[in-house]
Parts: C-alpha cells; sequence; structure tokens
C-alpha cells in the first residue's frame, strides 16, 4: 500500500480513484502513565509518554484507513491529510483521510 | 501571615522548576544543535516538486509527533508577561524547539529511506493538557506533528 500526502506518486502512475477513505481513533492514556508523564513534565522537556500514543494511535488510524482502501481494491492512498481533537478529557481522536486510488508503476 | 508565606513558597517553587526545565532545555538544545548538521544534507519542501517527483522511483509517508511539556516557571513568567502584553518569548521558544525536533526526525526517517527529498511538508501544532499531581493540578504541554512525502530516486 503506498501512502502519500501530495496529489500524486511519484514513481507512479495514477489510472483510477476510486473513492474516500477514512480511518480514526479514540485513545486515551492509562492513569498511571498519564500521572508520571505529568510529574516528569513539571520540569519541562520531552514528554515521551505522550510521543508514543500519539504515534500508536495514528499508526492505528492508518492501518484502518488503508484496510477499507484493500476493500476497495485499491493500491495506493493519496493526499491524505491528518486531523486532531479532543472529545473528552484526557482522550483525543486521530483521524486520517484521503483518496484510494489504483496505481502502477512508471516503466 | 500564613498565606503570604505560602504565596512565597510557590514563588520558590516555580523557581526551582524554571531553573531545572532551563537546565533540561540547554541540554535539549544542545542535542539538536549537535545533530542538525549531520542531516542537513535532506530537502524539505512545503510544495511539490514537479521534476523530481517525475524523475522519482519511489515514494513513502513519513510522520512524526514531539510532545514538549511547559513548565510551571515558565507558565508564571508568561502569565506575568500576558498582562503587560508584547511578545511571550519563553512559550515561543518551546513551540521553536519542538518544531526543529519535528524536523530533524523527519529528516532521519529520510536518511534511513536513503532519500534526500521530503515533499509536501505539513505541520501541526496542538495543545495538550495533563492532569498531574502538581500544585496548580493541570500541566501544559505543546504537540508539534509533522509529516511529508519522502521521495526515493
Amino acid at each position: 500500500m503506498k501512502i502519500t500526502n501530495t496529489e500524486e506518486v511519484p514513481g507512479y502512475k495514477v489510472i483510477e480513484i476510486v473513492g474516500l477513505v477514512e480511518g480514526s481513533t479514540v485513545r486515551a492514556k492509562h492513569i498511571g502513565k498519564d500521572i508520571m508523564a505529568g510529574l516528569k513534565g513539571i520540569t519541562g522537556g520531552e514528554m515521551k509518554e505522550y510521543t508514543e500514543l500519539l504515534n500508536e494511535s495514528r499508526q492505528e488510524a492508518v492501518k484502518r484507513m488503508s484496510l477499507r482502501a484493500e476493500a476497495l481494491g485499491a493500491n495506493a492512498i493519496l493526499n491524505v491529510r491528518f486531523s486532531t481533537s479532543s472529545v473528552a478529557q484526557g482522550a483525543a481522536e486521530l483521524f486520517a483521510y484521503g483518496s484510494a486510488a489504483i496505481v502502477e508503476k512508471n516503466s | 501571615m500564613w498565606e503570604i508565606l505560602s504565596q512565597f513558597l510557590w514563588l520558590i517553587f516555580c523557581f526551582v522548576f524554571w531553573l531545572a526545565g532551563k537546565i533540561k532545555e540547554q541540554k535539549y538544545l544542545k542535542s539538536l544543535r549537535e545533530e542538525e548538521p549531520e542531516y542537513s544534507d535532506i530537502q524539505i519542501l512545503s510544495t511539490v516538486d514537479s521534476a523530481s517527483s517525475s524523475e522519482a522511483k519511489d515514494c513513502c509517508l513519513c510522520s512524526t509527533q514531539v510532545v514538549l511539556a511547559i513548565d510551571p516557571g515558565k507558565q508564571f513568567i508568561a502569565w506575568i508577561l500576558g498582562m503587560v502584553g508584547g511578545k511571550i518569548d519563553v512559550y515561543q521558544k518551546v513551540l521553536h524547539m519542538a518544531r526543529r525536533k519535528a524536523k530533524l526526525n523527519l529528516r532521519k526517517q529520510a536518511r534511513e529511506n536513503n532519500s534526500r527529498l521530503i515533499m509536501n511538508y505539513r505541520m501541526e501544532t496542538s495543545n495538550i493538557f495533563a492532569n498531574s499531581g502538581s500544585s496548580e493540578g493541570q500541566s501544559s504541554a505543546v504537540e508539534v506533528f509533522a509529516y511529508g512525502t519522502i521521495v526515493k530516486s
């Protein structure tokens, strides 16, 4: 599965646009880790716990999106966009969307 | 009497956290300064370079996120500065640092993929509030999320 955030896939030729695909995930952090992160954050610096959480969640959203694209018979997703919103205290929704397409390698 | 004393105690705490934060920040900046020149040959574009994309063989999406906490000392300084208005340098520095780190992370991913170009670079900044047991009840953090397309030629 080729995933890009450009309108074309470099090195590939777009044959057909199949449709819009999206994937989302809502995640909250384990309370123990949340408190630990808060305590570490008191002196500033990078919060590894949150970086890790957000990374995992975005991977999950992208995975769900590509599963949908596969179901449509596509082998690439173009123009991927990400958006983040907090739906509740301590929980965030990570959302990814793009256009599923069928591409072919340039000869 | 006790009211005033406790206020001062809070100020001292703020100062200690500010100092610890400052030391941490300097360390972070130092590591950034050391690593950045190694990856300076990798170009980041916010547009699509059609010339290099037509020559390209392959591509993939890269993304990174950096979460930086803002210590209570900085929040206190920002609060003071916010009352008189003007630019708030302490927050500016944190955001700048997070963006530098995000760019460095993307360049590292490009290097792993043997690429020298990242196209269509996009960046998002958001605020995170973490509930913690601190004296203020809330500590603040910023998240920088950056993504782009790695072009392999």
